[in-house]
């Protein structure tokens, strides 16, 4: 019996997910073991004419957003071959970090690459960038093409990476799994973290501040702190590797199930506990004035998931592509 | 569109209607608990399902409240909300937040009238004349 064969693709993407990916011993002994890697450009000899010619693909791993039109076409011919396609890393899960760029339109990002001097364009300032395939709308993989299994993290940490290769091996018997499958916990950060406040119901987040204004405690709750942290709304899962390292969390595993739009559930829930104690002290001025340290609230609020903001669809329907003011 | 507290602003709602005050046919209220309770959530809901524009009204800070402080964060959503919307490239002008009490019919009735005039002068939100594609 022939062995099923996978793919490996990129979007937009950095190259973190490779790293992370053959980083886990387990996991790629494994792939080797039970899958025939039939196309990863950064790992085996192979081309895309190679990945063209197969007829049938049984998994196929998209790492990375949806930025060009090639990436875009690439998503659809997978959609249309494979009996698995795997969204890999927070980029093509949720939007991840070149989403931020979404607000900014094609050509003012391409004429800011051509037009930022650095130590390979030589001081002349203008870099060639002929063979630029078509910019467009910048997308999470599931808003263009339907996805089987959702594998969170910038980058997925080596325990989800390996979860996700014992789902993928339980599944592939199975045939075509429905509905995307999101391979991290279904509750929050907050439910098993270390620095978890002894009563919760009286959090207090006393002030904002941005990290480097202050000393931060270890083993005390960052929000109060006055440090903004995503744990409340962000899947487990990464068994706080940012949290351990006195660092908040920033979302990068995605929002809860029913919490598809992490900023305004944050402002929402969290943000509008801010100086809970003070209002009536402070009264508009004052918390405005609280409130005005957010500085980045796009970076803040929605580092991973801008693709996923209903404001970010609100203005893609509105149809023009102006720079947020 | 707009989300009115049923201890105050809608209480002036109410006193406009039995006061026979005329204020612009286009609002649409909304009573609901508690400024408290607009969820930002709901105002984008509004936003994408066609209103140009959204007042929030609550009852007077610090201490009006019928919840003891539900202005306030009423008042942190909407602050935040409208650096959203400028951020995302929406005129934040779009969404007001005004405290009315239950007497303040009068001021209920300038206030949806100045509204209706600030978005008519901002227009259409999916006004089809923007163009360009993203």
């Amino acid at each position: 019996m022939t062995r099923p064969n996978i793919v490996i693709v990129h979007g937009a993407i950095c190259g973190g997910c490779d790293v992370a990916l053959a980083n886990s011993v387990e996991a790629i002994s494994k792939f080797l073991e039970n899958f025939e890697l039939a196309y990863w450009s950064v790992a085996v000899d192979s081309r895309l004419s190679d990945l063209k010619s197969l007829n049938r693909i049984d998994v196929a791993v998209f790492m990375g957003g949806v930025r060009t039109s090639e990436d875009e076409e690439m998503a659809k011919w997978l959609r249309e071959k494979s009996r698995i396609l795997v969204a890999f890393g927070s980029c093509s899960a949720y939007g991840g970090i070149p989403g931020l760029a979404a607000l900014i339109p094609p050509s003012e990002l391409v004429n800011s690459v051509k037009s930022t001097i650095t130590t390979s364009s030589q001081g002349e300032g203008v870099i060639e960038l002929s063979k630029l395939p078509e910019l467009g709308t910048y997308r999470a993989l599931p808003h263009v093409v339907d996805v089987n299994i959702v594998v969170p993290g910038c980058p997925p940490p080596i325990n989800v990476v390996n979860e996700f290769v014992d789902v993928l091996l339980k599944h592939i018997s199975s045939g075509k799994l429905e509905g995307p499958l999101v391979v991290a916990g279904t509750k929050a950060q907050c439910e098993n973290c270390p620095r978890k406040p002894r009563d919760l119901s009286k959090l207090q987040i006393p002030d904002i501040k941005r990290i480097y204004e202050s000393r931060i405690e270890e083993n005390k709750c960052f929000l109060e702190q006055g440090i903004l942290c995503l744990g409340p709304i962000t899947r487990e899962g990464c068994e706080h590797s940012c949290i351990n390292a006195n660092m908040p969390c920033t979302g990068c595993f995605g929002p809860l199930p029913g919490f598809e739009d992490v900023g305004l559930r944050y402002i929402a829930g969290i943000l509008a506990l801010v100086a809970i104690e003070r209002e009536k002290e402070l009264l508009e001025q004052g918390l405005a004035k609280i409130l005005d340290k957010l500085v980045d609230r796009l970076g803040v609020l929605y580092r991973y998931t801008l693709p996923w903001s209903r404001l970010y669809k609100l203005r893609l329907s509105l149809g023009s592509g102006g720079r947020a003011r | 569109m707009a989300f009115l507290c049923k201890w105050c602003s809608g209480a002036a709602a109410e006193l406009a209607g039995v006061s026979r005050l005329l204020y612009s046919p286009n609002v649409i209220p909304i009573i609901v608990p508690c400024s408290g309770r607009v969820d930002p959530d709901l105002v984008v809901e509004a936003f994408i399902n066609g209103a140009d524009g959204v007042i929030v009204a609550g009852c007077h800070t610090p201490s009006d409240c019928h919840y003891i402080a539900g202005n306030f964060k009423a008042f942190k959503r909407v602050y935040l909300l409208k650096k959203l919307l400028s951020d995302f490239g929406i005129e934040p002008e779009r969404l007001r937040l005004e405290w009315i009490s239950a007497v303040e019919s009068q001021k209920l009735k300038t206030v949806f009238d100045e509204f209706t005039s600030t978005i008519r002068i901002l227009g259409p939100l999916r006004a089809e004349t923007r163009g360009g594609s993203v």
